[in-house]
């Protein structure tokens, strides 16, 4: 048993919906205790091929041990855990912040937002103003 | 032999902090062999009774390898109290049956 096996776990729970950072701990963990394993067949005067087999033997079928791991709920990602959050309140949430958040923001960078509106509003009337004065004059010109 | 694995590494925690492949070993040992768990097996316990709050991991550097030890908290003794008392409860039942070995003892 090389990194296959332990890849393989790893993409079971994964897909099982086990956290990663948990995964990666029952990979690092198991890897560890293969090493352990092997190492102490080696030591028994086996060789390197016999060991790992052996060892593989004795760790058991990875997949039924990834099945004890996916019935443990706490495991596993929120989403996974409550799928409905994902079909009505996540969205309930991303509707509300798209209010929400503007609101928060202008409240928070409130000056700044009033000091770029009143400029925006004197350069409106400035333009206005000019433009008004040139129609003026263009129409009070002889011919 | 449900809640056998939880029972023996709650009881064997309990006396000393020990990571995966130390607490297998002990196991082997402990039980002469009478119970030997699958060498993966016993993670999915471990990990289980953690999120539980019956055990606590630490992790920590030994030969260049992480090894994470498990120890038992407060909350995973009272829930080894609870085993034990649940196994000593099965175990007179099966010994109160007529022509078991003990109830055999118990009339000579």
């Amino acid at each position: 048993m090389r990194d296959k096996p332990f890849r393989d776990l790893q993409a079971q729970l994964l897909h099982g919906g086990v956290q990663l950072r948990h995964v990666s701990r029952i990979v690092a963990e198991l890897q560890d205790h293969f090493c352990d394993l092997e190492e102490e067949i080696l030591q028994g005067g086996a060789t390197a091929e016999q060991a790992s087999a052996q060892a593989a033997r004795e760790m058991g079928d990875l997949q039924e041990i990834a099945a004890q791991w996916l019935a443990i709920p706490e495991l596993k990602s929120f989403l996974y855990r409550w799928p409905w959050m994902t079909v009505v309140l996540r969205p309930l949430i991303m509707v509300s912040h798209a209010f929400v958040v503007p609101v928060l923001v202008a409240a928070e960078r409130g000056s700044l937002i009033a000091r770029w509106s009143l400029s925006g509003c004197l350069a409106a009337v400035f333009t206005g103003t000019l433009l008004f004065l040139l129609q003026w004059l263009y129409a009070g010109s002889p011919g | 032999m449900n809640g056998v694995p939880e029972l023996l590494v709650l009881r064997l925690l309990s006396r000393q902090q020990m990571y995966g492949y130390e607490l297998v070993r002990k196991i082997r040992l402990a039980t002469g062999e009478a119970i030997t768990l699958g060498e993966g097996v016993v993670y999915p316990v471990l990990h289980g009774l953690e999120q539980a709050g019956a055990l606590k991991a630490r992790r920590k550097a030994v030969k260049g390898r992480t090894r994470v030890y498990y120890s038992v908290t407060a909350k995973g003794k009272k829930r080894l109290d609870g085993l034990e008392n649940h196994w000593d409860r099965i175990q007179k039942g099966v010994d109160s049956v007529p022509g078991s070995t003990a109830n055999a003892r118990q009339t000579v």
